[in-house]
């Protein structure tokens, strides 16, 4: 922990462009690499197996997502007590929070594991298999839960590297397990013909490469030493490190019910369309996948910008708080104008990536990216207030922004709107959600602003 | 001579302040409250208001709480970017701890009773009150009005207790913390320094 105290920071004085510049892209690349991790083993299934495939990833998706929400809850948590600790000098505590928080992941990690091989059909069913997808889902989930016992590793101990002054270490174990499931999706899948297991196996093998490296750097954490003791489970540490995990768990807790609504809505309405069960179950899938990486980009601008936000505010240098503001929504939305027009006028240069279907496949992913994604260039205003209270401290108001679209507007607009609009209802939800994130935002910056 | 510390924790209004500037007085030690913030805002390079407003009170709703580290998109992402207020408590432990290596002192409030507690020279003091002798103390001092002043007066230990929960793991008034727990609504001002400074002496202060 840095803290010896230079009177000029450079957070304070240098250009707002460049500041922003620096700071945020590191932190976009990770995030985008982060997304692109999702991402790959859908384009290969699809291009290697059919939509069928994709289904099934976007059935699994919601237990990957739970056991990420557990690891984050004790991970993140036990990044942000070992800067706690480390920021008061008190090293032996923050030893002690790592290795608990190491051992309870692990044992968290297993018991996850068998739960999901106990549970894996009743689950896949809860989370929206069709008797189709059912076969492909469970052969694809059956090794994805194995991987829960490396994965679990990876999503908690990257925090903890990071927060040990690595992050560079941090990042290449996110890229070998990246690059390693892009290295053996096709091997796997076109030249083994394992279809969906072969894709499961080929994430896995990257999720175990990517847990080893981050299990060695147990051995070299530079600013705490782990010994044996470290490692016994304190009940009293365990709370505080959870308690200091809990937003990151409640946030993906908060995805995982969206996915597991929107999946159901769309079997249940889409086998009454035209379209059958599993095309509108696979194609929003790959929507908001893509989507996903758009978002990265907003985020990792809006997160890298923290430092700069943060530090202009407790200085009082209010008018540069401000102008950051402005910069970071100026980017975003030009970034989202970009991604409008794409998804908007070329939406088949997308869907093709994910294997070209029947006509009524096309034409329902079209209608995915044009509809879903239509209010698209207005998120920009939420995400960056969001990040932008969160960082002058004033984390009500972000949290109420960033769960506000999903949990108050687009869950029930999900629900809702397909009564009268049929299949079709679950894609008007997004622009709907959207609006009214929007307006919610406008409010708070109207309450707010002048007190900033 | 033996440096000793005394540092006093106390409820809104229960004269903690005034004790503790009276006992550095008669000690002839240095006295610190809300110089610490002038020197945490030098430390730090966060604004004076910010420091006061943030160095010892923290809002432990649940809410609040689970908003804390919701960085957007579910990543907590503190490892990146701590949240200003750890900072400025980083901060303020420094120039606390900084102070008590020059030698003997008086510190009020700000967790120092936790942040000096590896030291052996460091006698812990609480202050507490019944409400009316904290109120009456409130509006003399023109800090709360009438109406509001049982509230305020609560609401500010309430965040002063989250705070200390927060950074310390320990319960804020809890007697175990302290070595002295004194009422000043039954013994008064005077009577609580002459307490403390024969505490002290108790403890060898200042030989």
């Amino acid at each position: 922990m840095d803290t010896t105290v230079t009177k000029i920071n450079p957070l304070g004085t240098e250009r707002i462009g460049k500041l922003v510049f620096t700071f945020a892209v590191p932190s976009i690349i990770s995030m985008v690499v982060n997304a692109l991790y999702n991402i790959v083993d859908q384009i290969f299934i699809g291009q290697g197996v059919g939509y069928l495939g994709n289904g099934a990833t976007n059935v699994v998706m919601p237990m990957t997502v739970i056991a990420i929400a557990l690891s984050l809850l004790i991970g993140d948590g036990a990044a942000a007590y070992l800067s706690l600790k480390l920021g008061e000098g008190d090293e032996k505590s923050a030893a002690r929070g790592v290795g608990c928080s190491i051992s309870v992941m692990a044992i968290a990690g297993v018991i996850l594991c068998i739960l999901f091989q106990l549970f894996l059909e009743p689950l896949c069913i809860l989370f929206g298999a069709t008797e189709d997808i059912l076969p492909y889902a469970m052969d694809y989930g059956r090794i994805i839960s194995y991987g829960i016992l490396f994965s679990s590793i990876d999503s908690g101990m990257a925090g903890m590297i990071r927060a040990d002054g690595s992050p560079k270490y941090s990042m290449a174990g996110l890229l070998l397990g990246c690059i390693t499931n892009i290295i053996l999706d096709p091997v796997f899948i076109f030249v083994f013909h394992w279809g969906v297991k072969g894709a499961a196996w080929a994430t896995i093998a990257g999720q175990i490469l990517n847990a080893f490296l981050y299990l060695a750097y147990i051995w070299k954490f530079k600013s705490i030493k782990l010994d044996k003791e470290c490692f016994r489970i304190s009940r009293k540490v365990v709370a505080k490190v959870s308690s200091l995990g809990i937003s990151s768990f409640i946030t993906q807790i908060a995805i995982v019910l969206v996915m597991a609504v929107t999946n159901n809505i769309l079997v249940s309405y889409g086998a009454e369309s035209k379209y059958g069960a599993e095309i509108p179950l696979t194609t929003i899938g790959i929507t908001m996948k893509v989507n996903q990486i758009v978002s990265a980009v907003l985020l990792g601008l809006a997160t890298g910008a923290q430092p700069i936000f943060g530090y202009n505010y407790g200085s009082g240098q209010k008018d540069r708080v401000k102008q950051v503001y402005r910069i970071i929504l100026t980017v975003s939305t030009i970034v989202l104008i970009l991604a409008f027009l794409v998804f908007q006028f070329a939406p088949m240069s997308i869907v093709r990536l994910f294997g070209s279907e029947s006509d009524l496949y096309n034409e329902f992913a079209v209608k995915c990216f044009k509809i879903f994604l239509l209010a698209c260039p207005i998120n920009g205003l939420q995400m960056a207030t969001g990040v932008f209270f969160q960082s002058i401290g004033k984390p009500t108001q972000a949290t109420i922004l960033s769960l506000s679209r999903q949990i108050v507007y687009l869950l029930p607009a999900t629900l809702l709107l397909p009564l009268t609009l049929g299949v079709e209802g679950a894609l008007w939800a997004g622009p709907l959600a959207d609006v009214l994130a929007f307006i919610t935002t406008l409010i708070m910056l109207k309450l707010y602003w002048k007190k900033i | 001579m033996q440096g000793k510390i005394i540092t006093i924790s106390r409820q809104c209004g229960s004269g903690g302040h005034s004790i503790g500037s009276e006992l550095a007085q008669r000690l002839d030690v240095p006295f610190y409250d809300r110089e610490i913030i002038e020197m945490t805002a030098k430390e730090s390079g966060f604004h004076k208001e910010f420091v006061e407003e943030k160095g010892e009170h923290m809002n432990s709703s649940l809410l609040f709480n689970i908003a804390r580290y919701a960085s957007y998109g579910g990543r907590g992402r503190y490892e990146e970017y701590q949240p200003l207020q750890d900072q400025l408590y980083f901060a303020q432990v420094k120039v606390i701890k900084e102070l008590a290596e020059k030698g003997s002192c008086v510190i009020v409030g700000r967790c120092a009773d936790y942040v000096l507690r590896d030291r052996k020279d460091v006698l812990n003091v609480f202050i507490h009150a019944d409400m009316a002798f904290k109120k009456k103390r409130c509006m003399e001092r023109g800090q709360f009005s009438d109406e509001n002043a049982d509230d305020m007066i609560r609401r500010r230990d309430k965040l002063r207790a989250g705070h200390y929960r927060y950074y310390t793991d320990r319960k804020w008034g809890d007697s175990l913390n302290y070595h002295l727990c004194l009422d000043s609504g039954i013994f008064g001002i005077e009577k609580c320094v002459s307490m403390i400074e024969d505490a002290c002496k108790g403890m060898g202060f200042p030989s």
